[in-house]
């Protein structure tokens, strides 16, 4: 493989990497909640939609 | 976690074109909770997102509002088993979020009321269903 096309599908697979890291939060998908600001801030980039929050216990 | 079932069944299911955002957070509140027995199972739905907070901050934080303090707030001094609705227009001020379109605790016990805040905001889809 040329070296110009193995930095070329390196940089490919970097990015299905970043992308599959970000797409899938840690423990599943269970998100550990950071701060009551970090909520806020989720809570702000759905605006434009209706929201509800559920507060609860797992079993 | 029966209110958390009733949203995925009567809410949820029957209305997959509603467009909400559903932040479901959990946190430990009786004996038998753990975070190892949270199940993605429960709420299954990709419109749902699913938040672990082990300090219980956020309950916390909505338990000690003044404008929220009688609504579902349950020893402790921690809200939970409760929900919370919010219009499109709803944002996080100083305040805390806002407007509030509707609240109840326990989520089985207001859950009719529950259903009709929700299609009144994302229309005559969910008003249609059981």
């Amino acid at each position: 493989m040329k070296p110009a096309r193995r930095l070329l599908a390196t940089a490919a697979a970097l990015l299905v990497l970043v992308g599959c890291a970000r797409a899938t939060p840690p423990d599943g998908r269970l998100e550990e909640l950071a701060s009551v600001d970090a909520f806020a801030r989720r809570f702000d980039e759905a605006r434009g939609k209706p929201r509800l929050l559920l507060l609860l216990s797992p079993t | 976690m029966a209110g958390a079932r009733w949203v995925q069944r009567e809410i949820l299911e029957p209305n997959p074109e509603a467009d909400l955002v559903v932040f479901a957070v959990s946190f430990d509140m009786l004996m038998t909770d753990s975070r190892a027995g949270w199940s993605a199972e429960t709420l299954h739905d990709p419109r749902v997102v699913h938040l672990w907070d082990g300090e219980r901050a956020l309950g916390r934080w909505f338990a000690e509002q003044p404008r929220l303090r009688e609504r579902g707030l349950v020893g402790d001094g921690v809200m939970w088993d409760t929900w919370l609705l919010f219009g499109p227009d709803a944002r996080w001020s100083a305040d805390g979020p806002g407007p509030l379109s509707g609240a109840g605790h326990t989520i089985v016990r207001t859950r009719r009321q529950l259903r009709e805040e929700v299609a009144a905001l994302v229309g005559s889809a969910v008003a249609a269903s059981r």
